[in-house]
C-alpha cells in the first residue's frame, strides 16, 4: 500500500473518530460544533485521499505543466467535490455559530440541554 | 418536460432577489415569494398533466455520467407538485395568519423549496448531497426564526444530527466514487452489484443512515420533537408536509434504483439484507412513534411524532416493493402531507390564540371556534385512514400489499394495525377535547380569508381523494413500470439511453 | 324498484346529517325525525324486493375491480326493518327529549350513523361493509362523547376496543381477497367454508380475525366491559339506540359470516363437541361467560343506566349462545331475541331517559316511588323488565324459550345450566331496579315531578305494544325467519302466527297470554278487595331514636335500595371479575410508559450523537439478521 494513501486514510479515520468522540461526550454547543467540524475535515481528507495516486499531474491542459497524456492526470472530480463540501461545511458552521450566539442571548447558556421547559407561542 | 429545470432554478433565482429588494420594498419581496410559489405550483401541476414519458435533462451541456442530469419521471413530478403545494399553503399561512416575519424568512422558504425539488429531481448522488445540505441549512434557519429559545434549540438539535448524517453521506460518496468511478445514480446502480459485498454494505449503511435522518426514522429522529415544537407552526407544517415528501422520495429512489437496480426482488449485499433493514426500522418507527405520541402532552410534539409513525409505515411499504405497495406509498404520502398541513395550520392558530402548545389547556376551543375544531377533526380522520378520507387508500393498499408479499411482512401488518389503534386514541382524544365543556370561556380565534380558503381547499382535497381517488389512481398506475429495471421504460434504461449507451 | 333506493337509504341520512351540521340544534332534531320516517318508508317499500342490487365497480390499480355492492338480502332486510322501526320510535322520543335545556349536538352525527347502519345491513361487498362499519364507529364515538369529559373517557374505551376489532377485520378482508379474488360477501363465505378442508389454519385465521371484530362490537367476552361505560355515559336518549341497535352489529356480522361459514363447512373437517364444531363450542362458552359476568355485575350495580348496560351484555351473551348452536332453531332464536331485545332494552332505556329527564338522577337509591307520578314511564319499564326477565306473555319469554330449546336440541347441558343461572339472576337485578326506582316511597324532592312529555310518552306506549305483540303472536316476527334460514342453507322451523315448535315441545303464545291475563285479573281483583294500605312517607323511618341529620346522613343513604345485595356479595367473591379490565389498563399504562421512555431519549439533547450511533448499530443488526 502506498504510504501517502495510508497516512491520509488513517488520519481521516482518526479525525472522524476524534470528532465523533467530541460530539458524543459534550453538551456544550461550541464543543459540539468543533466536533462536527473535525468530522467534516476528516471526511474531506478521506475524499482527497481516495483520488490520490503517486505521480498524478494536475489535470490542466496547457503548457505550464507540459502534460499531454490524459492518463497521467489526477482525477479532478474529488477535488471539486471537496471544494464544494468545504464551502457547505463553512456555511453550516457559520449558521451553527450564529444559532449558538442566539441561544446564549436568550437563555444565558450554551448548554444543549434545556433546564426548564421553553414556551411556545406560534 | 424541458421546463422542469425551472422548478429548481426559478425559486432559487427568486430567493436571491429577496435580500436585495427586502430592505427597501419588504412587501413587494413577500409578494414575489408568494407569486413564485403559486407559479411553481401551476408549472408543476401543468407538467404533471402533460407528462408522457420519463426524461433525462442534461444540465450545462455536460453529458451524463460526467455532468449533472435531472431525471423527470411521474413519481418525482407528483412529489414536486406536493412540495410546491405544501410550501404555498404554509407560506400563505405565515403571510396572513402567522407572526410578522422579515423578508429573509420568505427567502429561506424559497431556498428550501428549490432544495427539496432538487433532491427529488436530481439524478446525481453528489448533487443530492448539495441539495440536502441547502435544505438543511434553510430549515435550521427557518426553525430558529420563531419561539425564542425553543426555536433555536430545536434548530441546533436538528443541525447536530443532520451534520452527522451528512458526514456519513459524504463518506459513502467517497467510497462510491473511488470504487464505481461515477456518481450518476443509474451508473452507480449498475456498478453497485459488482462491488465487494462488504464495501456495498458499508455504502448502503452510510447512505441509509443519512436518508433516515431526513425521513425521521427511529432512532435517527431524536431531533424531531424539539424541532417541530420550536419551529413556527408554518415551518412545522413545511417540515411535515414538504420535507418528509422529499425524504420519503429519496428513500424510495435510493432503495429501488441505487441499491436495488429497479424495484422488485429482495435487495441483498452478501449477507447484508437491505429489505430487512427497511422492514424492521419501519416497524420499530411505527411502534415508537405512536407510543411516544400517545404519551405527549404537547400538541406540536404529538403531531411531529405522528409524522414519524406515518414515515415508519411508508418505510415499511418501501420494503414490500410491490405494485400495490407503491400505490399505497403515493397515496399515504399525499394524504399525510395534506392532513398534516391542515393540522399544523389549525394547531398554529390554537397555539397562538391560547399561548401554549399543551393540548390539555385547549378545552373548549372548538366550541368557541367550530370551524377550526371541525378542520382539526377532518385532518385527524385523514391521517387515521378512516374510509372516505384521503388516508384510507394508502393504508388500505399498504396492508393489502403486505399480506400479498412473501415472507414475514404480515407480522409487520399486525403490529402496524395495533399501533393504529393507539393513533386513533390520541387523535380523537384531542379532537374531542376541543369540543368539551370548558371551565373558563375559551378565546376566540381570528383568521384571515386566506386561512379559510386554504384550509377549505385542504379539507376538500382530503375528502375528495377519499371519496373519489380515480384521478390520482390513474396517474399512479404507471409508476411501478417506471421504477422497474426489467422494463425498457424503466429508470436505468432511460438514463442509459440519455447517455447514448 | 329502482336499485337507487338502496343507495338512497345510505346517502340520504348522511346527506341530511351533513346539511344539519350547519343548522340550529333544535331544527336538526326535527330533521332527524323526518329522515327516519323516510328511511322507514323506503325500507318497507323494499320488503318484497329481495335480490335487488346496486353495484358500483371501479378499478383500483392492481387489485382490479373494487365493488361497492349494496343488495337486499333476507337477513339484511330483517335487521333493517327492526332497526328502522325501533329507530323511528327512539327519534320520536328524542324529539321531546332534546328540548331547549337538554339539546345536544348529536343529531347530525346520529343521522350519519343511521346511514352507516343501513349501509352495514345492505352491504354485500366487504369494502362497502368496511366503509359503513368505520363510518358508524367514529360517528358513534362523537355522539357518546357529546362534549363531556367523563362521557368521552367512556367513549374512547369503546372506540379503542371497537377500532381494534375493525383493524382485525381489515386484515381479514385482505386475506379473504388475496385467497378468493373477490370482495363479495356471499362468494367469500362459500369459499372460506370450503377452505376448511384444504387450508385449515388459513381459514381459521380469517374467521378468527372477523370474529374479533364482531365480538368487540357486540361486547362479548373479552370485550364485555365497554357497554357499562359507554351506555351509561352516552346521551340518555342515545343509550336506547346504543343498547337496542348498535350492539347488534356484531350479532349481524356473526350471523352474516361466521355462523354460515361453520354451517357450510363440510362434515368431518373439524372436531365436533356437543354436536357443533369446536370453534362454535368455544363461542358458546365465550357467550355464556359474557352472560354470567353481565348478570353478576348488574346485580351489584347502583347506577340504573350502568345496571341496564350490564343487562344488555348478559342478553348479548344469550344471543351468542343461541348462534353458537349452529342449528336452524338456534339461529332463529338468536334473531328472535335480537329483535325482542332491541325493543325491550330500548323501552327500558327510554323509560330511564324519561326518569333522568324529569329528575336528573341516575343513581337508584336517590329515586323511588316514581310510579305515582310517572305512570306511563312506569308501565313501560315494568313491561320492559318483564320481557327482559323472560316472563310470559311478553316477547322475551318466547325468544328465551327458543334459546333453551335450541340448547336442549344439541344437548349442551352445561351451557344451558350457565345460561339458566344468569337468566335467573336477571330477576334479582331487574326487579330490584323496578322497585328501587318506581315503587316504594316517593322522595319529597320529586313530589312535583310530572309525567314525561307527550311525544316521549307516545313513543313509549308504542314500544309497549311492540313488546306485547311478539309475546302473544310470535309468528309476527318468526314468520320472517324461514326465508333467512333458507338463504344460509338451514332447515326451516315450524311456526304459525301464535305458536312455535321447538325441539321438545311447542307453545302457543295466545293461550299463555290468555292464562296470564286471567291470573293478573284475579290478582288485581284481590288487590282491590284487600285491606286498605297504610302509606308511609319516605322520611318516616325508625332510626332508634337517633336523628340521622346529626350524622350527616341524608334519607337516600338509608334508603333500602342502597347497596341492596350487599349480603350476597361474598358469594361471588371468588369470581375474577374485572381481571380483563385490569389487563387492558396495564396494557394502556405500559404503552404510555414505553412512549415516555421513547420521548425521554430525545427529551434533552445529551443523547443526540448516541442516537445516531445506535441507529447505525440497529441498521447493521437488522441487516445481517436471518
Amino acid at each position: 500500500m502506498n504510504n501517502t494513501i495510508f497516512i491520509l486514510g488513517v488520519g481521516a479515520f482518526f479525525l472522524m473518530m476524534i470528532g465523533l468522540y467530541g460530539v458524543l461526550t459534550n453538551r456544550n454547543v461550541f464543543r459540539l460544533i468543533l466536533g462536527l467540524g473535525l468530522m467534516e475535515t476528516g471526511v474531506n481528507l478521506f475524499i482527497v485521499g481516495a483520488s490520490y495516486w503517486k505521480g498524478g499531474k494536475p489535470p490542466i491542459l496547457g503548457t505550464v505543466f507540459e502534460t499531454k497524456a490524459v492518463d497521467s492526470y489526477a482525477d479532478p472530480v474529488p477535488q471539486a467535490l471537496v471544494l464544494t463540501s468545504i464551502v457547505i461545511g463553512l456555511g453550516v458552521t457559520a449558521l451553527a455559530l450564529a444559532l449558538m450566539v442566539r441561544l446564549k442571548e436568550t437563555t444565558k447558556s450554551i448548554d444543549i440541554i434545556e433546564t426548564k421547559e421553553e414556551e411556545v407561542n406560534e | 418536460m424541458k421546463y422542469s429545470i425551472f422548478l429548481i432554478v426559478a425559486p432559487l433565482a427568486a430567493a436571491f432577489t429577496i435580500p436585495m429588494l427586502g430592505t427597501y420594498l419588504p412587501r413587494l419581496s413577500k409578494l414575489i415569494a408568494a407569486l413564485m410559489l403559486l407559479a411553481g405550483t401551476a408549472l408543476s401541476a401543468w407538467l404533471l398533466t402533460a407528462y408522457k414519458a420519463q426524461t433525462v435533462i442534461v444540465i450545462g451541456g455536460w453529458m451524463p455520467p460526467f455532468g449533472i442530469s435531472l431525471h423527470v419521471d411521474l413519481l418525482s413530478l407528483i412529489s414536486v407538485t406536493a412540495v410546491y403545494g405544501a410550501t404555498l399553503m404554509a407560506t400563505l399561512y405565515q403571510l396572513f395568519d402567522g407572526q410578522e416575519k422579515k423578508p429573509y424568512f420568505y427567502m429561506l422558504i424559497l431556498l428550501l423549496t428549490a432544495a427539496l425539488n432538487g433532491m427529488i429531481l436530481t439524478g446525481d448522488l453528489f448533487n443530492l448531497f448539495v441539495f440536502m445540505e441547502i435544505a438543511g441549512i434553510s430549515s435550521y434557519a427557518l426553525i430558529a426564526s420563531g419561539n425564542g429559545a425553543a426555536g433555536v434549540r430545536g434548530a441546533l438539535k436538528y443541525m447536530i444530527v443532520a451534520s452527522l448524517a451528512s458526514v456519513a453521506y459524504l463518506a459513502a460518496i467517497a467510497i462510491i466514487y473511488s470504487t464505481a468511478g461515477s456518481l450518476n445514480m443509474a451508473t452507480v446502480a449498475s456498478g453497485m452489484r459488482d462491488l465487494n459485498p462488504v464495501v456495498g454494505a458499508l455504502v448502503v449503511l452510510l447512505i441509509l443512515a443519512s436518508v433516515f435522518t431526513e425521513m425521521e426514522i427511529f432512532p435517527f429522529n431524536s431531533w424531531v420533537p424539539s424541532a417541530y415544537q420550536g419551529a413556527p407552526s408554518s415551518v412545522s407544517a413545511l417540515l411535515s408536509g414538504a420535507v418528509t415528501v422529499a425524504a420519503a422520495y429519496v428513500a424510495l429512489r435510493m432503495s429501488y434504483i441505487v441499491f436495488g437496480q429497479g424495484m422488485g426482488d429482495i435487495i441483498r449485499y452478501g449477507k447484508f439484507n437491505v429489505t430487512n433493514i427497511l422492514f424492521w426500522l419501519g416497524v420499530i418507527t411505527v411502534i415508537t412513534g405512536q407510543a411516544a405520541a400517545y404519551a405527549q402532552a404537547d400538541a406540536k410534539k404529538m403531531l411531529a411524532l405522528s409524522s414519524v409513525a406515518q414515515m415508519g409505515i411508508i418505510l415499511f411499504a418501501i420494503s414490500i416493493a410491490s405494485d400495490l405497495a407503491i400505490y399505497g406509498i403515493v397515496f399515504a404520502v399525499i394524504a399525510h402531507s395534506l392532513s398534516k398541513l391542515l393540522l399544523f395550520m389549525v394547531t398554529g392558530k390554537f397555539v397562538s390564540a391560547s399561548g401554549t402548545s399543551h393540548w390539555a389547556k385547549w378545552k373548549g376551543l372548538g366550541r368557541e371556534n367550530p370551524l377550526s375544531g371541525g378542520l382539526f377533526l377532518i385532518g385527524a380522520l385523514g391521517i387515521l385512514g378512516i374510509p372516505l378520507f384521503a388516508g384510507f387508500w394508502g393504508k388500505f393498499s399498504i396492508i393489502g400489499a403486505a399480506f400479498k408479499a412473501p415472507g414475514v411482512s404480515w407480522i409487520g401488518v399486525y403490529i402496524i394495525l395495533a399501533a393504529t389503534v393507539v393513533e386513533a386514541v390520541y387523535f380523537f382524544r384531542l379532537a374531542h377535547l376541543l369540543f368539551e365543556e370548558p371551565e373558563t370561556k375559551p378565546v376566540s380565534i381570528k383568521s384571515s380569508i386566506w386561512f379559510r380558503i386554504s384550509t377549505a381547499l385542504l379539507a376538500a382535497a382530503i375528502i375528495g381523494i377519499g371519496v373519489y381517488p380515480a384521478p390520482i389512481d390513474k396517474k399512479v398506475r404507471k409508476i411501478p413500470t417506471e421504477l422497474s429495471s426489467k422494463n425498457t421504460e424503466g429508470y436505468i434504461s432511460t438514463a442509459y439511453r440519455a447517455m447514448g449507451r | 324498484m329502482s336499485p337507487l333506493f338502496l343507495l338512497l337509504l345510505v346517502v340520504m341520512p348522511v346527506g341530511f346529517g351533513l346539511v344539519s351540521l350547519a343548522l340550529p340544534k333544535r331544527l336538526s332534531w326535527f330533521l332527524f325525525f323526518f329522515v327516519n320516517i323516510l328511511v322507514l318508508g323506503v325500507v318497507f317499500k323494499l320488503k318484497s324486493s329481495t335480490g335487488l342490487t346496486w353495484d358500483l365497480k371501479f378499478n383500483l390499480f392492481s387489485t382490479g375491480a373494487v365493488s361497492l355492492k349494496l343488495a337486499v338480502t333476507h337477513l339484511g332486510w330483517f335487521f333493517l326493518a327492526i332497526s328502522s322501526v325501533a329507530t323511528i320510535l327512539f327519534s320520536m322520543f328524542s324529539l321531546d327529549f332534546n328540548d331547549r335545556k337538554h339539546a345536544t349536538f348529536a343529531a347530525p352525527f346520529w343521522m350519519i350513523l343511521i346511514g352507516a347502519t343501513n349501509g352495514i345491513f345492505l352491504s354485500q361487498s366487504w369494502i362497502a361493509f368496511f366503509f359503513a362499519w368505520e363510518l358508524m364507529s367514529w360517528t358513534s364515538l362523537l355522539i357518546i362523547g357529546h362534549g363531556k369529559t367523563p362521557s368521552f373517557k367512556a367513549g374512547i374505551y369503546y372506540y379503542a376496543l371497537s377500532f381494534f376489532g375493525t383493524m382485525a377485520m381489515m386484515a381479514g378482508i385482505w386475506l379473504l381477497y388475496h385467497r378468493t379474488g373477490s370482495w363479495d360477501i356471499a362468494t367469500t363465505t362459500l369459499r372460506i367454508a370450503a377452505d376448511f378442508t384444504t387450508h385449515r389454519s388459513f381459514a381459521m385465521t380469517v374467521t378468527a380475525l372477523f370474529a374479533v371484530g364482531f365480538l368487540a362490537k357486540s361486547a362479548l367476552f373479552p370485550f364485555h366491559m365497554w357497554p357499562q361505560m359507554a351506555h351509561a355515559e352516552a346521551p340518555d336518549d342515545f343509550s336506547a339506540y346504543l343498547s337496542g341497535i348498535m350492539i347488534k352489529y356484531g350479532i349481524y356480522g356473526l350471523a352474516l359470516f361466521v355462523i354460515p361459514v361453520f354451517a357450510m363447512t363440510p362434515k368431518g373437517t373439524m372436531k365436533i363437541i356437543s354436536g357443533v364444531p369446536w370453534p362454535m363450542y368455544a363461542l358458546a362458552w365465550i357467550s355464556a361467560i359474557t352472560s354470567v359476568i353481565g348478570t353478576v355485575m348488574a346485580i351489584f350495580t347502583n347506577d340504573m343506566k350502568r345496571l341496564m348496560a350490564w343487562s344488555t351484555v348478559a342478553n348479548v351473551g344469550y344471543i351468542g349462545v343461541a348462534l353458537s348452536t349452529n342449528s336452524s332453531l338456534g339461529y332463529a332464536a338468536a334473531l328472535f331475541h335480537t329483535a325482542n331485545h332491541m325493543i325491550f332494552k330500548g323501552s327500558i332505556f327510554a323509560a330511564l331517559a324519561a326518569v333522568k329527564f324529569r329528575t336528573g338522577e341516575r343513581e337508584m337509591h336517590k329515586l323511588g316511588g316514581l310510579a305515582y307520578v310517572m305512570p306511563i314511564t312506569f308501565m313501560t319499564f315494568l313491561l320492559g323488565i318483564i320481557a327482559a326477565a323472560g316472563i310470559p306473555p311478553l316477547s322475551g319469554f318466547n325468544s328465551k324459550w327458543m334459546i333453551f330449546q335450541a340448547l336442549f336440541e344439541k344437548k349442551m347441558v352445561f351451557v344451558a345450566t350457565v345460561i339458566f343461572f344468569s337468566s335467573t339472576g336477571a330477576f334479582l337485578y331487574l326487579f330490584r331496579a323496578l322497585h328501587t326506582v318506581f315503587l316504594g316511597q316517593l322522595s319529597p324532592r320529586f313530589r312535583h315531578v310530572k309525567e314525561a312529555p307527550m311525544l316521549m310518552s307516545f313513543s313509549m306506549i308504542i314500544l309497549m305494544i311492540l313488546m306485547l305483540i311478539p309475546g302473544i303472536f310470535p309468528g309476527t316476527v318468526t314468520g320472517f325467519f324461514n326465508n333467512i334460514l333458507a338463504s344460509f342453507g338451514f332447515a326451516p322451523i315450524k311456526t304459525t302466527l301464535n305458536s312455535m315448535t321447538g325441539s321438545t315441545a311447542s307453545i302457543n303464545g295466545t293461550v299463555i297470554a290468555a292464562v296470564f291475563g286471567l291470573a293478573v285479573l284475579i290478582v288485581f281483583i284481590m288487590f282491590l278487595l284487600g285491606a286498605r294500605q297504610h302509606k308511609v312517607a319516605m322520611m318516616d323511618n325508625y332510626t332508634c331514636g337517633e336523628d340521622p341529620e346529626d350524622w350527616k346522613v341524608g334519607p337516600e343513604r338509608y334508603h333500602y335500595g342502597y347497596d341492596f345485595y350487599q349480603p350476597i356479595k361474598p358469594l361471588f367473591a371468588w369470581m375474577p371479575l374485572g381481571a380483563v379490565e385490569k389487563l387492558y389498563e396495564t396494557l394502556r399504562r405500559s404503552i404510555e410508559r414505553f412512549g415516555n421512555l421513547v420521548s425521554s431519549i430525545s427529551a434533552d439533547g445529551s443523547r443526540l450523537g448516541w442516537t445516531f450511533v445506535i441507529g447505525i448499530l440497529i441498521i447493521i443488526v437488522t441487516g445481517v439478521m436471518k
